[in-house]
């Protein structure tokens, strides 16, 4: 059924944070601990799901010449909700997520989604990859978080309870827990992804793909073309929008149906 | 008041690297360093944006939403803040420097979703810098953040030739290298303290 | 323009609409934000200034002293009252750590001697590093030091009196917060003589206020 693969691609296939590879600034800032990443991806899961359900639901409405304002606003307003919920519920996750709370609002995954596939779709569709999206988001964060806090700290926390008794390791690497041990972390975590699933080479966490809001290109040969392409389109569009009054954003621009494109 | 200006812009640049120890601005940073010219004209664009926002989000935080008391208001108010002034800067390019907008196409516009910019217009409202903090540390942050990505490019390109393991190609072994040079970076945690210390 | 007007008027309204769910839910979520932060607040004054039973906060009432650049970094000023008398006061200083401020909370008794010392925030410093300056292996150590001494970090097992060991690798948290705790106590010493100089004051007017009287009735 097309609602269940539009909710499951996001978990897997197109997992944004393995394969994907966007949102890198939560996904490595807050995983010190297995709960930060946790709610982190549940923060996300909300503003995914509800700002590509309103999208979604508005899509007839909104001009699309402001459309990328729109969706700002949208998911703007959505991100501080949920900052006022954590602050109001959840105080001491709050200070942990701290500064990348609002920058969720940026976040390529939220922006692109809406660009890409909740402006397309009907509201079930577009509530079904919300979730999907943020599902895999916060399962990537999880399993990263998890890792990290082992390696860490040798121990699991969860609502101040130690999962794993008085630790596994009798020496943790800290590094785990600083910032250089965030990418080494991902970049092992993607190599070993990549190794045990071999399903073609063109995934975007090998080849850097010139990634639209839900498929990845294989850049390979093809790389600096379709990297041509799309400069020389979005930068058309930019130009347009000079006149128009449309902030590219940098998530989609025309012709493309829907870039949160890096090159 | 010059000692804390130049405590500031050595913080933002090396200290506390917006990328190899604040996380901010990382997915551009995967995505443009393959050359290092495309990343010297990013950074540019970008320290441009990050300084001019850090000023014009500075008065927008003291002068309207502080005296008005909707500072929950800030994430919304500075994204479109942000997003406003990008489409400046890119109206303002255009006309005067039409051949560096030409070369820098799609980048410009990506800037909007830089977590850098956003980050360093919320980071200076924490910190309750003064005017004059708030612009050196929105210029740190863009010329820190343009450092990390040149340097970046430069060891991109080295690995591009050197024999990776299959499935280590691509981003893994990007990230490694930044993982890398971000332990080299944070060498600077205690070199300038002292000098700053009150 | 009839277009650039009907975008406009558009945008207006979807902001219009945002702001009005985000101000709906700040009043929604306002009141128990704020009855957090004052319970938090108040646990924390409780363990700095044990002997205190209730605070009453003068950080308005110091702003003339505090206004001296070397006071800065102070946020808050209480004062911890026990049976009707003042027994101590309670600090709010921020100095900036590693990343960012380190919100310290330091209780200091009469003379001079420091209580207790709570880190409230310190979000910007590092996991397992920094951030362990809010533990009371690192806190610890303020408490049970002689009247009037000044703190000062060292990286070796502490010899004299207001040595603190900082956290291994964590120099600039550590001296973050002993620069906290310096502050606080140059604050009280201050306080201490501004009172001290108003009552002389007051004592000296009314001297000479008796004085007058006296020689205007002799």
């Amino acid at each position: 059924m097309s609602v269940i693969r539009d909710f499951a691609h996001g978990l897997r296939d197109e997992n944004p944070v393995f394969r994907l590879v966007l949102g890198l600034c939560p996904t490595l800032a807050v995983t010190t601990g297995l709960e930060g990443g946790f709610w982190m991806g549940v923060a996300v899961v909300f503003v995914l799901f509800s700002s590509n359900i309103i999208i979604s639901a508005l899509r007839g409405i909104i001009p699309p010449r402001v459309r990328i304002p729109s969706f700002v606003t949208i998911i703007a307003a959505f991100v501080t909700v949920v900052q006022m919920l954590m602050h109001a519920f959840l105080p001491a996750t709050f200070r942990v997520l701290g500064l990348f709370i609002p920058l969720i609002a940026v976040n390529c995954i939220i922006l692109g989604r809406a660009e890409a596939f909740a402006s397309k779709r009907p509201v079930i569709n577009a509530g079904a990859d919300g979730l999907g999206m943020g599902a895999g988001f916060l399962l990537a964060l999880v399993v990263i978080g998890a890792i990290r806090e082992l390696l860490g700290t040798g121990n699991l926390k969860v609502a101040g309870a130690a999962l794993l008794g008085a630790g596994v390791l009798r020496q943790p690497a800290l590094i785990a827990l600083l910032p250089p041990g965030a990418f080494l972390t991902l970049g092992v975590l993607l190599g070993v992804l990549n190794h045990f699933t071999r399903q073609g080479r063109g995934t975007a966490a090998q080849h850097m793909g010139f990634c639209t809001g839900g498929h990845c290109a294989d850049q390979g040969a093809g790389g600096t073309g379709a990297a041509g392409g799309g400069g020389a389109g979005a930068a058309g569009g930019a130009g347009a929008a000079g006149g128009g009054g449309v902030p590219t954003a940098g998530c989609g621009a025309g012709g493309a149906g829907g870039r949160c494109g890096w090159r | 008041m010059r000692v804390e200006i130049a405590a500031i812009l050595l913080g933002n640049i090396l200290i506390n690297n917006f990328i190899f120890s604040r996380f901010l601005g990382l997915c551009p940073f995967f995505g443009v360093s393959r050359r290092v010219d495309t990343a010297v004209g990013m950074s540019l664009a970008v320290t441009f944006v990050t300084t001019l926002a850090a000023a014009v989000t500075w008065a927008l935080q003291r002068l309207i939403l502080e005296p008005l008391r909707v500072g929950y208001l800030q994430t919304a108010t500075f994204i479109l803040v942000i997003a406003s002034l990008v489409q400046f800067v890119e109206i303002v390019m255009h006309r005067l420097v039409p051949g560096l907008y030409r070369g820098l196409g799609i980048y410009l516009p990506l800037i909007t979703t830089n977590c850098a910019v956003l980050g360093v217009a919320v980071l200076n409202g924490e910190q309750r810098y003064g005017f004059g903090g708030a612009v050196a540390s929105g210029l740190a942050a863009g010329l820190g953040w343009g450092l990390a990505i040149v340097l970046f490019a430069s060891v991109r390109r080295r690995l591009e030739l050197a024999d990776v393991p299959p499935a280590m190609r691509g981003f893994p072994v990007a990230f490694l290298a930044a993982g890398l040079m971000s332990i080299a970076f944070s060498g600077f945690a205690g070199l300038f303290s002292r000098l700053f210390l009150r | 323009m009839r277009q650039v007007v009907k975008l406009a008027a558009f945008l207006m309204l979807l902001a219009g609409a945002a702001g009005a769910v985000l101000a709906v839910s700040h009043n929604l979520t306002q009141p128990r934000i704020a009855r957090q932060l004052a319970s938090e607040k108040q646990g924390a004054l409780a363990l700095v200034l044990p002997q205190a039973t209730a605070f009453s906060d003068r950080t308005a009432a110091t702003a003339a002293v505090r206004r001296r650049a070397e006071f800065a970094d102070v946020r808050e000023v209480w004062v911890g009252r026990a049976g009707g008398r003042d027994v101590g006061r309670a600090y709010l200083v921020a100095p900036v750590g590693y990343g960012g401020p380190v919100e310290t909370l330091v209780g200091v008794a009469g003379g001079g001697r420091v209580v207790a010392v709570r880190v409230v925030s310190a979000s910007r410093e590092t996991p397992g590093l920094g951030l362990l300056v809010k533990e009371q292996a690192f806190l610890g150590q303020f408490s049970g030091q002689p009247a009037g001494v000044r703190f000062s970090v060292v990286t070796r097992r502490p010899g004299a009196p207001g040595e603190v060991q900082a956290v291994t690798g964590a120099t600039i948290s550590s001296r973050a917060v002993v620069r906290a705790v310096n502050v606080a106590l140059d604050l009280e010493a201050a306080l201490e003589g501004a009172g001290a100089a108003r009552e002389a004051g007051a004592a000296g007017a009314a001297g000479a206020a008796g004085a007058v009287a006296g020689g205007g009735g002799g």
